[in-house]
Formats: structure tokens, C-alpha cells, sequence
């Protein structure tokens, strides 16, 4: 992928070079192939830190001597060829950060790919052979049991968190006083970026049976006898909307926040008023930001493992569970691997039904 | 007076919350053909206050007392555990003493002490690599073409998109079959993948709105990249910076899900140990422990806010920190 960004550079480039005079075609391919041969060698180096045995901070290291080895490149093709004219920031600067992704992202990834294909051999062992199998284990009934669960609880979880967020941030945007908006957007951040763990144990607390809460609602009348929610679907779904809730909040009120609120006031001089108003301006205006919302928080959601494992108490199994476990205590990688492709790419499929749905519905608003 | 109004728009989001609810579970309930006279009283009160809402109560009002409803439902879990971290009973749901107990033996136990060790170890390694990878790209990308641009763009986008589950587990089958031993230095790694995107696109956001107009005065008056880069673009950036380096600390300090796939065996951070305790039921010391963690993540996040107010000050710009995080 690199090299092929490379050569789109080398394509544009000569106009640029022209301009500097000095830049021949013959240098300019020189260096192209000597940050390529860089790049492949640090990929290598990065992949031979788990060989070495260094440890935490000699792996840090072993990463920043990546980084420095661009940056040196860069110099030293300063050094020949004169320093440029402009203030450019060259594209050697992001090799160091394409260097890392590949080995620890791309790389992986391939190998997940390959391993899902791959033939298990006693205890988180693998053959590598070209095997179907895993893929025909994986759409077993109960798998694709916990898969429509997932969905499920995404989907409701989605819902919820629109029907809690949006009127939220509509109300910061709207009737916050200004000199507390960014205190009130701030009360929102800070959740988002505590320890989703704690949050979500925290219900163990606050919806069990011994709680304050189960009390109240016995006195008011509300419930009879004990809560008795924790541990089940409900505990594991209120756990998932509290947990993106957030996420949620933060692109619809980027969006909101951006809107020309003229417009809504325009529409009422013009007799629309209330509801139409939103449903004709403002929720047309603010689509993006809460497809984007949608977006951050269904596909997280799709994962999720560590809220039912918490909350769920053993009871409730997401797709995330079963993939957790054949990783972490059947050491079935293949099946696992196998699993998570299969969920990967029925949420790409989802991804793309819903943005196509959605801009669509988005274009017949624009009209 | 003010105090009082707030109070009554709260009652109001609460009816409206309570109406709402009361309704939908009288929905549910016919779906499944389960109709009982306690519910169908219920969602009948329910419908008439929702009426009554809409036809005399103020709009701004009722969302007012939602979105305060919606704050409650934020910060009472949290608020609930870090109260109960100073309970001195040995139930975990029944306030009974104010003691520091639970405090005194988190922190004289030898296994959190080390956790916590390893936790501050991971995410200063991982926030100190992933701010230099994140903003070396940030500087590279932000002025390329969008042609050159693209393949780099969708590399960081599908690193923030994919779902953690996946990155961990593809990280675990790399790690187990190319020589890596499980621990701290694979955690490190599988943090920083996350961790550099963030960055990236943190820093680019700022540098981009930047413009270049003053560097191109600094290269004009003579200083060269490395000094243009050292004076004038640096310490427009340096908020942007140190954003993305203390959120990269928040979120590999935090982060269960990578952790828990490339630990390996006896190599807890803070947020694993609470995991795995969980799985022997909820323990009081457990309530200081994860205190503790909060407030460490709250310091990080203040540093943030602080950094970002004075840059915005200095700069009259308002909103910033806002604007870069909410991105």
C-alpha cells in the first residue's frame, strides 16, 4: 500500500521539482526506494522486538529508533538535495506511524484471516491448511443464537441511547446558558473517559436487591418484592446504555452546535412551527452527526463482552462472549478467528444497508 | 427562587421519564399478551400526565428537567461507588460506617501495588510513543495531497473502527506465533495501535486549521524546517499535543479489552485485576480500589482541561478543548 502511495507521489511530484531546479527524476526515484527499503526493514525490526526479548521500555525504544531512522532519512536527503523552499512536512514523517500500523495491525489482521482457515491442533495450536470447517462450526444454531441476541441489544441499545442523547444535547445547545455550555459538555466527557469497567460494575450496586433503590421503588409501589434485575438481560442492556451513552451525545452535539438556528426561526415566521420545524430543519440538519453517533456506538456495541460478563452474570452470551472464550479458555483460535470474521463482515453488511438507508432518506429531506 | 425552578423542571423530566415508561411497559406487556390491571392503570395516569405535559408545560422546561434526569442517570453510579468506598460494613449494598479500611488494605496488597505499577508503566510508554508516531503523521498528512493522503487515512480510520474485540484477538494470534512473550511489552504494543491514530488525528485537526501562513513568514525570514518547525509550528501545536498524549494515557490506563487478550498469564494491569476479582462477586475493597483508579484518570483529565483553557485564552479561541475532543 505504501509503495503504491509513493509512486502516486512520484507521479505528481516532477511539477514540484521542476520548480526547485535542482530535484532530478533519478534522485527523486532514489529516494523513493531507499524510504521503501527503510520501511520494510522497520516492519521487520518492529516483528523481531518479540524474538529480542526486550521488555516494555526496549520495545518503546526499539519503536522510537523506528521513527528516528525516518526522521534521519529525511535529513539526509535535506543534506543532498538543499532544503526546500517552502514549509512542506514530507511524507517520511508518516512512515514511522505506517511502519507500526502494518506490523501490529495489518500483519495481525492477515493472520486472522489466515487462521480462520487454519486447522486447530491440541491446545492453541494451528495447522495451516485451507479449511472450511471452522466457518461451518461457527454458524451453528446457538451461535447464530447469540448473534441475533447481539443484535438485539444493539439495536435497543441504540434506540435508547438516541432517545437519551439527542434531547440532551439539543438541550445544552439550545437552552444551556452560554457560559455553562462548555461546563455541561465537559459533564459529558468525563464519563465517557473514566473506566467503562467501573461504570458498569457500578451497577452491581445500585440495582441490587439490597440497595437503596429496590427499596424506594417497593415503597412507591412501583415493584413488588425485590428488583431482581441484576444478572439478567435487563441489567446487561440498561449496563450498555449507560456505558455509550457518551459517545452518543458528542458527534449529535458537534452537529447541533454547528447548525444556523436562523433557519428554524425563518421556518416559523413561514408557519412552521414546533415538531415540524424539527422534523423538517433541524433533525435534516443534524443527520450526519447522528448517523455518525449511530455509527460509534452500534458497532461497539456489537463487540461488547465485557459489559454481560459483568453484569450478566453468566446469563447473558453476546457474540463478544463466545469469542472471548474460545480465545481465552478453549484456545480455539481458528474457531474464534473464524467467528470474528463472520461478525465482521455481517456488520459491514449492516454498516453499509444502514448508510445506505440513511443518506437516502437524508437526500429525499434535502428536497 | 432559581433553585426552586430547577427543582420543578427536574419534577417535570421526571414525570415525562415515568409517563414514558409506564406507557412502553403497557406496550411491551400487549405485545407478549400479558395484560394485568396494575399496568394498564399505570400506562392510563401515564398517557394523561404525558397530555398534561404537552399541553401546559413549558418545551424548554421539560427538556431542561430531562437532561438533568440524564446527568443524574451519568453520575449516581459513579457517585454511589465512590461512596460506598468509604463503607465500613462488609456488605457491599448497605451503607453502614465511614471508614478508610477498604483504602488501607488495597493499598497494602501486594498484587495492586504491582498492577498498579504495571498500568502507570504501559500507558506512560504507550502515550510517550503514541504522541510521537501520532503527531509525526499528523505533520505528514495534514499538507499531502488527498491522492497520497488516502491509503493513510483509511489505514487510521478502520484503527479506530474496528471493533477493540477484533484488534485484541488479531493482536494475540500475531503476538503468540511471532515469538513475543505475553506481558507488558505486547500490552504496550496493542495500546499504541489505538493510541497513535488518536493522536493523529487530534494533532491533525489543529494543524490543519492552522494554516501556514506563519511558517512560510519563518522560512522566508530564513529559519530553516528544523527551526521553523521548533519555534513557530511546535508551540501552536504543543496543546493539540499534549491532548492527544494525556487521552492516549487515559485510554491504555483504562483499557480492558486489549489488555485482556495480550496479558498473558500473571501479568495484571489495574483494570484486569478488578475484572478478575469481579468474577468471585463484588468485594468492598474493590470499591476503593477502582476510586482510586477514577481519580487518577480525573488528574489526567483536569491536566487536559487546564492545558486546553489556557491555550484557548491565549488565543481567544472558545471551545477548543471541546471542539478537539468531541472532534
Amino acid at each position: 500500500m505504501c509503495l503504491a502511495s509513493m509512486k502516486v507521489e512520484a507521479a505528481v511530484e516532477p511539477e514540484g521539482a521542476r520548480v526547485a531546479g535542482e530535484r532530478g527524476r533519478g534522485g527523486l526515484i532514489l529516494e523513493i526506494a531507499l524510504a521503501a527499503l527503510a520501511l520494510v526493514l522497520c516492519v521487520g525490526a518492529l516483528v523481531a522486538i518479540g524474538e529480542l526479548g526486550l521488555g516494555l521500555w526496549g520495545a518503546a525504544l526499539v519503536v522510537l529508533a523506528v521513527a528516528a531512522v525516518f526522521v534521519g532519512l529525511r535529513w539526509l536527503s535535506v543534506v543532498v538535495r538543499g532544503s526546500d523552499t517552502r514549509p512542506t512536512y514530507p511524507l517520511q514523517l508518516a512512515l514511522p506511524s505506517l511502519a507500526f500500523h502494518t506490523a501490529f495491525f495489518v500483519i495481525p489482521l492477515g493472520f486472522l484471516v489466515v487462521f480462520a482457515f487454519g486447522e486447530r491442533v491440541g491446545f492453541g495450536g494451528v495447522a495451516y491448511t485451507f479449511n472450511l470447517g471452522n466457518f461451518s462450526d461457527a454458524l451453528d444454531r446457538l451461535y447464530i443464537d447469540a448473534f441475533l441476541r447481539t443484535l438485539r441489544f444493539a439495536f435497543v441499545g441504540t434506540v435508547l441511547t438516541v432517545l437519551f442523547g439527542y434531547p440532551l444535547a439539543y438541550w445544552i445547545v439550545r437552552y444551556a446558558s452560554p457560559r455553562r455550555k462548555n461546563l455541561f459538555l465537559l459533564l459529558i466527557i468525563v464519563p465517557f473517559l473514566t473506566s467503562q469497567l467501573i461504570r458498569s460494575y457500578s451497577f452491581l450496586i445500585v440495582l441490587s436487591d439490597s440497595f437503596y433503590l429496590s427499596e424506594w421503588l417497593q415503597k412507591i409501589g412501583i415493584t413488588q418484592g425485590d428488583l431482581g434485575v441484576l444478572f439478567t438481560g435487563t441489567s446487561v442492556q440498561i449496563g450498555i446504555v449507560y456505558g455509550y451513552l457518551p459517545l452518543l451525545v458528542l458527534p449529535v452535539y458537534a452537529s447541533l452546535e454547528r447548525m444556523d438556528w436562523t433557519l428554524v426561526d425563518a421556518a416559523g415566521d413561514l408557519g412552521a412551527k414546533g415538531l415540524t420545524a424539527f422534523r423538517e430543519i433541524t433533525l435534516r440538519l443534524t443527520m450526519p452527526g447522528l448517523i455518525t453517533g449511530v455509527l460509534l456506538v452500534f458497532i461497539p456495541m456489537m463487540g461488547e463482552y465485557v459489559i454481560p460478563l459483568v453484569l450478566g452474570g453468566g446469563n447473558i452470551d453476546l457474540i463478544g462472549n463466545v469469542i472471548q472464550r474460545s480465545f481465552l479458555e478453549q484456545r480455539d483460535y481458528p474457531f474464534g478467528a473464524a467467528m470474528a470474521l463472520l461478525v465482521m463482515s455481517a456488520l459491514s453488511l449492516l454498516i453499509v444497508v444502514y448508510l445506505f438507508v440513511a443518506t437516502r432518506t437524508e437526500e429525499q429531506f434535502g428536497q | 427562587m432559581r433553585l426552586l425552578r430547577a427543582l420543578g423542571s427536574f419534577a417535570l423530566g421526571l414525570a415525562l421519564v415515568a409517563s414514558g415508561f409506564a406507557v412502553a411497559a403497557f406496550l411491551l406487556g400487549l405485545m407478549r399478551g400479558e395484560v394485568d390491571a396494575r399496568r394498564s392503570v399505570a400506562a392510563a395516569i401515564g398517557v394523561v400526565v404525558l397530555v398534561a405535559i404537552v399541553r401546559f408545560a413549558r418545551f424548554e422546561r421539560v427538556l431542561g428537567g430531562y437532561a438533568g434526569l440524564m446527568y443524574v442517570f451519568l453520575y449516581a453510579p459513579i457517585l454511589v461507588v465512590i461512596v460506598y468506598s468509604f463503607n465500613g460494613g462488609r456488605n457491599v449494598a448497605v451503607f453502614e460506617s465511614f471508614s478508610l479500611t477498604w483504602y488501607e488494605q488495597a493499598l497494602d496488597s501486594e498484587q495492586i501495588r504491582s498492577a498498579v505499577g504495571r498500568s502507570l508503566q504501559i500507558a506512560l510508554a504507550s502515550a510517550l510513543v503514541a504522541t510521537i508516531l501520532g503527531t509525526a503523521a499528523a505533520l505528514s498528512l495534514g499538507r499531502l495531497r488527498p491522492v497520497v493522503r488516502l491509503p493513510f487515512d483509511v489505514l487510521v480510520f478502520l484503527t479506530l473502527v474496528v471493533p477493540e474485540l477484533v484488534l485484541a484477538i488479531s493482536a494475540l494470534i500475531f503476538f503468540v506465533n511471532t515469538g513475543f512473550e505475553l506481558g507488558t511489552t505486547t500490552m504496550f504494543l496493542g495500546h499504541t495501535i489505538f493510541n497513535a491514530s488518536l493522536v493523529m488525528l487530534i494533532v491533525r485537526a489543529r494543524f490543519v486549521s492552522m494554516g501556514s501562513t506563519l511558517e512560510e513568514a519563518s522560512f522566508d525570514l530564513g529559519a530553516g524546517p528544523l527551526g521553523t518547525f521548533r519555534q513557530v509550528t511546535l508551540p501552536r501545536l504543543l496543546p493539540a499535543v499534549l491532548a492527544g498524549g494525556l487521552l492516549s494515557f487515559v485510554f491504555s490506563f483504562d483499557d480492558v479489552v486489549i489488555s485482556n487478550f495480550t496479558s498473558g498469564a500473571g501479568n495484571q494491569t489495574w483494570p484486569l485485576y478488578i475484572l478478575s476479582a469481579l468474577k468471585f462477586g463484588l468485594r468492598p475493597d474493590l470499591n476503593a480500589t477502582a476510586t482510586m483508579m477514577f481519580a487518577v484518570t480525573l488528574v489526567a483529565l483536569v491536566l487536559v482541561g487546564l492545558i486546553l483553557r489556557g491555550f484557548g485564552r491565549k488565543t481567544g479561541e472558545a471551545s477548543v478543548g471541546a471542539g478537539t475532543i468531541a472532534g
